[in-house]
């Protein structure tokens, strides 16, 4: 197992996905026994906590149909996995975008606003 | 969940996959050569500057020998004299790179049932990313005796100097007093060094 692997495994683990969390939550918790200059294998692990906090979240919520522990276990199909819910999600905020826009649109549009005839008698 | 729940599970999860956190406890690797044991720590502030400062005068005496070349002139060299074009590389690369982003994409709308479409791509993703690799490897391999390159083997050396140290009666001492030290010691105590450096640096440079 190369050294990426394993960190992976410690940032998916309940143990570092505990204390990351707990971390969040009360400050005077810390992850590692220095609080400073980092190494770069201290920021990897810090890159890779929330972003399986997040498969945990979706994993507990449901969220996708082939995401499961398996996935989440398995580095390629997590790789796999996170390279296609960025590209749903990037395609649904364009979506969200163009709707939006063809929303202002309308409004813009004199013959769509709405006029009443009023009875002032 | 309880909270003497959740340290039960945490337990079992550390016994469970062997856990070896030793590598991110605190900014520090250990490692051991001829029954020695060695470490490499992160440098303090000062010891950046110095490196810094080092590299800096290198990068001067460097640009007064004779052949010294930066990347792009070294790239453009390659090219014209028919050894090898780098931006052909890249563009294989960027390739496999798509090629990778398509398997990705199949291989994420597998259902875990189906373990023998899994195993297929996941193949055709592992060899896809050897030859990324293979390709990333070429690319720096002919562009080591560019000025860049021959700056970040200084810097990662002296780092690696400055940050070795070795367990003496439980104390922790300095390996190298000096560079010149450091060149003259048997070569796989300072690899082995400056690969745990490496490891431990990772993406802070």
């Amino acid at each position: 197992m190369n050294i990426e692997q394993q960190i992976r495994k410690l940032a998916r683990s309940i143990y570092y996905q505990n204390i990351y969390k707990s971390a969040k939550e009360i400050g005077s918790i810390q992850i590692f026994a220095n609080n400073t200059n980092l190494s770069g294998l201290q920021t990897l692990l810090l890159f890779w906590l929330p972003i399986y906090e997040s498969l945990y979240t979706d994993l507990h919520n449901k969220e996708w149909r082939y995401l499961d522990e398996k996935v989440i276990e398995d580095d390629c199909r997590c790789d796999a996995f996170l390279y296609w819910r960025s590209k749903i999600k990037e395609a649904e905020l364009i979506n969200h975008k163009k709707e939006e826009k063809k929303h202002k649109l309308k409004l813009k549009d004199k013959s769509n606003v709405t006029t009443f005839d009023i009875d002032f008698q | 969940m309880e909270n003497k729940e959740i340290l039960t599970e945490s337990i079992s999860d550390l016994l469970k996959n062997n856990f070896n956190d030793a590598i991110i406890t605190d900014n520090k690797l250990c490692f051991i050569v001829d029954k020695d044991m060695y470490r490499v720590r992160m440098p303090n502030q000062g010891e950046q500057a110095l490196v810094e400062h080092k590299r800096n005068l290198m990068q001067l005496e460097y640009g007064k020998q004779e052949g010294c070349v930066v990347k792009a002139k070294l790239i453009r060299d390659l090219k014209e004299n028919n050894v090898v074009d780098i931006e052909q590389l890249n563009e294989e690369k960027e390739v496999l790179i798509k090629e990778l982003k398509k398997y990705w994409f199949i291989l994420a709308t597998r259902d875990s049932e189906d373990e023998k479409k899994i195993a297929e791509y996941t193949e055709k993703i592992n060899k896809i990313q050897n030859a990324l690799q293979d390709v990333s490897v070429d690319i720096s391999t002919y562009l080591i005796p560019c000025l860049q390159s021959r700056l970040e083997k200084f810097y990662l050396e002296y780092i690696t100097v400055l940050c070795t140290e070795i367990s003496v009666d439980n104390e922790w001492k300095r390996v190298w007093n000096t560079f010149e030290e450091f060149n003259l010691v048997d070569a796989s105590l300072s690899n082995k060094a400056i690969a745990n450096m490496t490891w431990l640096l990772l993406s802070r440079r």
